[in-house]
C-alpha cells in the first residue's frame, strides 16, 4: 500500500470516517462483477477500491450506494456549539494526576498542549509525541509558570489510558484544560493528520474557538511526522490563521525541512528531530536467532512482493530462524525484544521504530531505501537496498555471512548506528525542541514569485526575454502559445512553461544529426506535441514523426496542435504508451500536471497529490493501452529503409524498460541518435546498455532532488 | 523634541476630534510616542478644542495649529506642508504622515528601526486591496497574480513615511499640492492613497511594507487586526473596534487578547478606547 493510498483512505478525519463506512461495506465479489475494469487488473479488488473505486465514488458492495453516503459525516458533537461534555468538568480520572501536576497546571501562564492520538493501539508517531512532551517537561521544569499538558485528539473523544506503553503524563481532555487554565501564552503541538479536522472542531466550537482567542500569545506548531498525511496547504493554512499568525510546521525528517515546504505552506518549518528510545546494549552472542518483522503492510506492484511472500521466501531460506511479527505488544515488551533478535525488517516508511531500535540496541535491520524517510548517509548502508528484489537477495546473501562471524555483525551494527547519530540523538532532539520554543525556525516562507523554478516565473521569463505570447482564457478555457519560431500550440499551462524552457532555452531535446541522413523520429511521451513540432522545424531532413501520448486529452490536443502547424513531414500521433509489456490499465493523473503522467506513477503519485501552492486539482482516472516498445518499433524499422532513426523519449520512469526492450529486440542498431530524460533513479542502467550499443553518452544531472537526468547518446564521430 | 540623533524625521500628524473632550489621552499617547522618532506638528481639522486637553499635549508636539477645512487628513497634511514650507520640509531625511485614526498599542521602536533599515524611498505599514479576497500571499506573490493598477491595491495612509529624495520630487509636490476637498472619505481613499500609490509604481519609486503580505480585505478593519499587532503593527484601527467595516466575529475575545498584548503603560487607553467605540454594545470587562 503506497502513502498515497493511505491519504485517499484517510484525507482527513470526516473522511476517515466516512471511507471506514465504505470499506467495512465493501463486498469483493460484487465489486468484480460490477466494475468491468476490475477482473484481471493487477491490483486486488479491496485495492483497486482503495485506488480507484474511493477517488470515483463507487459502491463497494451492492446494499451499500455511495452516491447517497454523505461526502462527510461529521459526529454531531462537533457542530457549533458549546461544550457540555461530562469530561469538560474533570480530567479522565484525577487520581492519574498529583495534586501538584493539577496546581502548576491551572496555575500556568505559558502551556504547552501536545495533542496525542485517542486510541489504545500503538504507533510509532504516539510515542514520538510523548517522547517530545516528556523532553518539554524536561526543558520547562525550571519556569515556575510553564506546564505540559498532553490532551486527546480528535477533540471529542474521551482521553484514553494507554495501556501499551507507559506515557509521561495523563491524557487530558482539552475542554477541561479550557475551563480550568488562563494562561498567557498557549502552545499546540497538533499531530498533522488530524491538523485539519482538529482546527475545523475549533472553529466549530465556540468555548474553545473563544477560549484561544482570548490567549494574548497563541502559537500552533503541526507536526508533521509524515509528510504524505499533511493536509493540503489551502484551505487549512487560511483556517488555522483565523485563530493566529503565529503557526509553524515541525518536521520529523530533515528531508523535507526544506524552504519550499515552508513556501508551498507560507509557514516556518523548523526541524523537530524524533527522540530515541534508551536501548539496552547487546552484541551478536546475547541475540538469538529470531527475525523481527514489522507489521505493516508490503505490495510492491513492481515485483508482485507482498510482506508474507517475503517473509515464506525468508523462513525457506533460513529455517533455523524464528519470525515474529510485531502486533499488540506492550512497549517495553517490543523494546525487550528488540534488543535481543539478531535480525529485524520492516516493511514500513524504513527509517522507523522497526529499523532503528534493533540497531540502537546492538542489532542489524534490514530495510528498501527511500528518500522520503531515509537521511540520505542511508542510500548506501550495508542492509539497505533500493528494491524489494534486491533486498531479499541483500539479505539471503548477508545474513549467513553475519551468523557466521560475529565480528563482522557488531561492526556492522556499529556503522549503522553511526549513520543514525548523525541525525538522531538525545541532545540533537533537546536542542531542536528547544530552540523551537525559543522562537527559532529553519526555514521562513518567501514568496513563490522568487522560486526560480516556479511555473509562472518561466512563462514571465519567456514572454519577457524570448519572445514567446501567451494568449490564455481563449474561448473554451483554452491557452495557446506561439513560439519564436512560429508554432502555435494549445496547451495546459503550469508544467508546460517548464517543458518551453527545456525546449528552446535549455535545448534538451536538440540532436546531432548527420545533414546528409534523412530521420525518423520517434517521439516517446509527446504530451501536447512541443517537441515534435519544434525538432520538426528545426531539422529538415526529420522526414516522418512517430509521436506517443497515452493521454487521450491530451493527445486529443497534440492531435490539434498537428493540424494547426501543417509540415511536409507528417507526423503519426498513437495514443498509446510504450514499455515492455501488454497491459490496458487504469491511471490517476493531474490535467494541471500532464507533463509529469506515468505509467510507472508510484512514484509520482503522493509527490502530485501533495499539492504544488495549494493549487494542485483533484487527479483524475484514464484507461490507458501499454505496448512493449520493440513491437511498436518493428513496424517503423521495417518502413525506414535508408533512413535511421532518432529517438525522444521522456515517459517519466519507463524509460528503463522501453530501453531494455529494444535492446533485447536488437533496435538500437537502427538508432543514430538518442535523447532520454531519466527519472527517480541513476540512469546507470541506460548508459550501460546504450554504450553497450556503441553509442558515445553524455548524462547531465538536471534535478537531484527528483533523481532526474538528460542523457544524450550519439554515433561515434557525431558527438558534438 | 526627538530623541534618535539620526535620521532627522519630521511627523505631519493630521487630526479630528469628533466629541467635545477635545484632544484625546489616547492621541496624547501616541503624538507622545511619535515625538520620541521626530519632530511632531499637528494640525486638527477642528473649528476649536478645549484649550484644556491641548495643555495634555504639553511639550510632546512641536506644533498644533486648530484649524476647519473640510479637507480630511490629506488636507491637513497639505496646509501642513504649505505652512511649514518647502525649505523646511526638505531639510528633514524622512518625512512621517500620519493620523490619529490609530490606537497606540505598543512602542514605535520596531517599526521606525524596520524603516531605517530599509533603503527604499517609501514606506508603509502595508499593502491592501480591499478586494483582495484569496488566501494571505506575499506582496511578491500578489503583484504576479493581479494588475494592481486595476486593483484597488494602495499603501494605508495611515502611516506613510517618504525618504528626502522622494519628498524634494516633483512627484510628491505636486501631489501634495494639488489635494482638495472632495466628497466623501471614499474619493480621498480612491483619489489621494490609492492614487498616490499608484503614482508611486508608475514612477519606479522603490516602496517597502513592514509587513510583506497581502491579508484579505483590509485587515486593519477585520478580525485580523489583533493579530497584525504581534507581527509588529503598533497600532490598531478605531474602526476595527467599532467593527464600522466589517464584522468581527469574536471581537469581545480579541479585546481580551489585546489587553495581554499590549504595553501595559496604554491599557487602560485601551479599554476606555474599546468602551468608547464599541458601538456593538457588548458586555466587555
Amino acid at each position: 500500500m503506497r502513502p498515497s493510498d493511505i491519504r485517499r483512505i484517510a484525507p482527513s478525519l470526516s473522511g476517515l470516517w466516512r471511507n471506514l463506512n465504505l470499506l467495512l461495506n465493501f463486498d469483493a465479489r460484487w465489486y468484480a462483477a460490477a466494475y468491468q475494469d476490475v477482473p484481471g487488473h493487477r491490483l486486488s479488488p479491496l485495492m483497486h477500491f482503495v485506488r480507484y473505486g474511493l477517488p470515483e465514488r463507487r459502491s463497494p458492495s451492492a446494499w451499500f450506494n455511495t452516491a447517497k453516503f454523505p461526502e462527510t459525516t461529521v459526529p454531531r458533537k462537533f457542530s457549533e456549539g458549546h461544550t457540555t461534555a461530562r469530561s469538560a468538568l474533570a480530567p479522565l480520572d484525577v487520581k492519574a494526576y498529583s495534586i501538584n501536576y493539577l496546581r502548576k497546571l491551572h496555575a500556568s501562564d505559558d502551556l504547552l498542549v501536545f495533542f496525542n492520538v485517542t486510541t489504545k493501539e500503538l504507533s510509532g508517531g504516539m510515542l514520538s509525541i510523548d517522547r517530545f512532551a516528556n523532553l518539554a517537561l524536561e526543558l520547562t521544569q525550571d519556569q515556575p509558570d510553564a506546564a505540559v499538558a498532553v490532551s486527546g485528539v480528535p477533540l471529542d473523544r474521551e482521553p484514553v489510558h494507554y495501556s501499551l506503553f507507559e506515557p509521561c503524563l495523563p491524557m487530558t481532555h482539552f475542554a477541561y484544560i479550557v475551563k480550568n487554565t488562563s494562561p498567557t501564552r498557549v502552545r499546540l503541538f497538533v499531530p498533522e493528520v488530524f491538523a485539519d479536522a482538529f482546527i475545523t472542531m475549533i472553529l466549530a466550537n465556540a468555548t474553545y474557538r473563544h477560549w484561544l482567542k482570548e490567549r494574548p500569545r497563541l502559537g500552533i506548531v503541526i507536526l508533521n511526522q509524515n509528510i504524505s498525511l499533511m493536509p493540503a496547504p489551502q484551505p487549512f493554512v487560511s483556517r488555522v490563521t483565523e485563530l493566529t499568525m503565529d503557526v509553524m510546521i515541525s518536521t520529523a525528517h530533515p528531508r523535507y525541512c526544506t524552504g519550499r515546504l515552508a513556501t508551498e505552506y507560507g509557514l516556518p518549518v523548523k526541524q523537530l528531530t524524533p527522540l530515541l528510545p534508551d536501548m539496552p546494549h547487546r552484541s551478536w552472542v546475547n541475540r538469538k536467532s529470531v527475525f523481527m518483522v514489522s507489521p505493516d503492510v508490503l505490495n510492491d506492484t513492481q515485483s508482485g512482493l507482498t510482506q508474507d511472500l517475503v517473509v515464506e521466501r525468508l523462513k525457506a531460506a533460513f529455517p533455523e530462524f524464528e519470525f515474529v511479527v510485531i502486533t499488540k505488544m506492550k512497549l517495553q515488551h517490543y523494546l525487550d525484544l528488540a534488543s535481543r533478535v539478531r535480525f529485524a525488517l520492516t516493511f514500513g516508511e524504513g527509517m522507523d521504530g522497526y529499523f532503528i531500535e534493533p540497531v540502537l540496541s546492538g542489532g542489524v535491520s534490514f530495510a528498501v531505501y527511500n528518500d522520503v524517510f531515509f537521511p540520505p548517509q542511508f542510500k548506501d548502508a550495508p542492509t539497505v537496498a533500493t528494491n524489494w528484489p534486491e533486498l531479499l537477495d541483500l539479505i539471503e546473501q548477508m545474513v549467513p555471512r553475519l551468523q557466521a562471524d560475529p565480528e563482522l555483525y557488531d561492526r556492522i551494527s556499529c556503522e549503522l548506528q553511526d549513520r543514525l547519530a548523525r541525525t538522531y540523538s538525545r541532545e540533537i532532539s533537546k536542542s531542536d525542541l528547544g530552540g523551537l520554543l525559543e522562537g527559532r525556525v529553519d526555514h521562513q516562507p518567501t514568496a513563490k514569485a522568487r522560486q526560480p523554478e516556479l511555473f509562472e516565473n518561466l512563462r514571465i521569463f519567456l514572454e519577457a526575454e524570448r519572445g514567446f505570447r501567451f494568449h490564455n482564457g481563449l474561448p473554451g478555457d483554452k491557452q495557446v502559445v506561439v513560439a519564436p519560431d512560429g508554432l502555435i500550440v494549445q496547451h495546459f499551462g503550469s508544467e508546460f512553461y517548464s517543458v518551453l524552457y527545456e525546449i528552446y532555452e535549455r535545448r534538451d531535446y536538440d540532436l546531432n544529426l548527420d545533414a546528409d541522413t534523412d530521420y525518423v523520429l520517434v517521439d516517446i511521451g509527446a504530451n501536447v506535441g512541443m517537441a515534435s513540432l519544434y525538432l520538426r522545424n528545426k531539422y529538415r531532413n526529420i522526414r516522418e514523426i512517430y509521436a506517443y501520448e497515452p493521454l487521450i486529452p491530451v493527445a486529443r490536443v497534440a492531435r490539434e496542435n498537428i493540424v494547426a502547424n501543417v509540415a511536409e513531414a507528417p507526423i503519426h500521433l498513437k495514443q498509446v504508451a510504450l514499455s515492455d509489456r501488454f497491459e490496458i490499465a487504469t491511471f490517476q493523473y493531474f490535467s494541471d500536471w500532464t507533463t509529469a503522467f506515468s505509467i510507472d506513477s508510484r512514484f509520482l503519485d503522493s509527490w502530485l497529490g501533495s499539492d504544488e501552492g495549494g493549487s494542485r486539482v483533484a487527479s483524475r482516472s484514464v484507461e490507458v493501452e501499454i505496448v512493449p516498445a520493440d513491437l511498436e518499433l518493428a513496424e517503423i524499422v521495417q518502413n525506414l529503409g535508408t533512413r535511421r532513426l532518432a529517438i525522444k523519449c521522456d515517459t517519466q520512469g519507463s524509460e528503463f524498460a522501453i530501453f531494455d526492450a529494444l535492446d533485447a529486440s536488437g533496435q538500437l542498431s537502427f538508432v543514430d541518435v538518442v535523447v532520454v530524460e531519466t527519472h527517480f533513479k541513476r540512469p546507470d542502467a541506460i548508459i550501460e546498455t546504450l554504450t553497450r550499443n556503441g553509442f558515445v553518452v553524455q548524462a547531465r544531472l538536471d534535478s537531484e532532488e527528483n533523481c532526474v537526468y538528460t542523457v544524450k547518446a550519439e554515433r561515434p564521430g557525431s558527438l558534438v | 523634541m526627538s530623541t534618535l540623533a539620526s535620521p532627522k524625521r519630521l511627523i505631519l500628524f493630521a487630526g479630528y476630534c469628533a466629541g467635545s473632550d477635545g484632544i484625546s489621552p489616547q492621541d496624547v499617547a501616541l503624538i507622545t510616542e511619535l515625538a520620541r522618532f521626530g519632530d511632531v506638528h499637528c494640525w486638527y481639522d477642528n473649528t476649536s478644542v478645549p484649550i484644556g486637553s491641548l495643555a495634555r499635549l504639553g511639550r510632546a508636539a512641536t506644533s498644533v495649529t486648530v484649524q476647519r477645512h473640510g479637507e480630511y487628513d490629506f488636507g491637513s497634511w497639505k496646509y501642513l506642508y504649505l505652512s511649514l514650507g518647502r525649505d523646511f520640509i526638505e531639510g528633514y531625511d524622512e518625512l512621517v504622515l500620519t493620523n490619529n485614526s490609530l490606537l497606540i498599542v505598543d512602542s514605535f521602536e520596531r517599526l521606525f528601526h524596520f524603516r531605517s533599515e530599509r533603503p527604499e524611498e517609501f514606506f508603509s505599514p502595508l499593502l491592501v486591496d480591499e478586494d483582495f479576497a484569496g488566501p494571505t500571499c506575499f506582496i511578491e506573490d500578489y503583484e504576479l497574480a493581479f494588475d494592481k493598477f486595476t486593483r484597488s491595491a494602495m499603501y494605508v495612509s495611515a502611516f506613510w513615511n517618504l525618504r528626502r529624495n522622494l519628498v524634494r520630487s516633483s512627484l510628491f509636490r505636486n501631489f501634495i499640492c494639488s489635494i482638495q476637498k472632495v466628497q466623501d472619505r471614499i474619493e480621498v481613499s480612491h483619489r489621494y492613497e490609492r492614487g498616490f500609490s499608484r503614482s508611486l509604481w508608475r514612477h519606479g519609486i522603490s516602496t517597502c511594507t513592514l509587513l510583506p503580505r497581502v491579508y484579505r480585505f483590509v485587515p486593519l478593519y477585520t478580525e485580523d487586526a489583533f493579530m497584525l499587532t504581534q507581527q509588529g503593527l503598533p497600532f490598531i484601527k478605531y474602526k476595527a473596534l467599532s467593527q464600522e467595516y466589517y464584522r468581527c466575529q469574536d471581537i469581545v475575545h480579541r479585546y481580551r487578547s489585546l489587553l495581554g498584548t499590549c504595553q501595559p503603560a496604554y491599557r487602560s487607553l485601551i479599554q476606555n478606547a474599546i468602551t468608547k467605540h464599541d458601538h456593538m454594545g457588548r458586555s466587555f470587562r
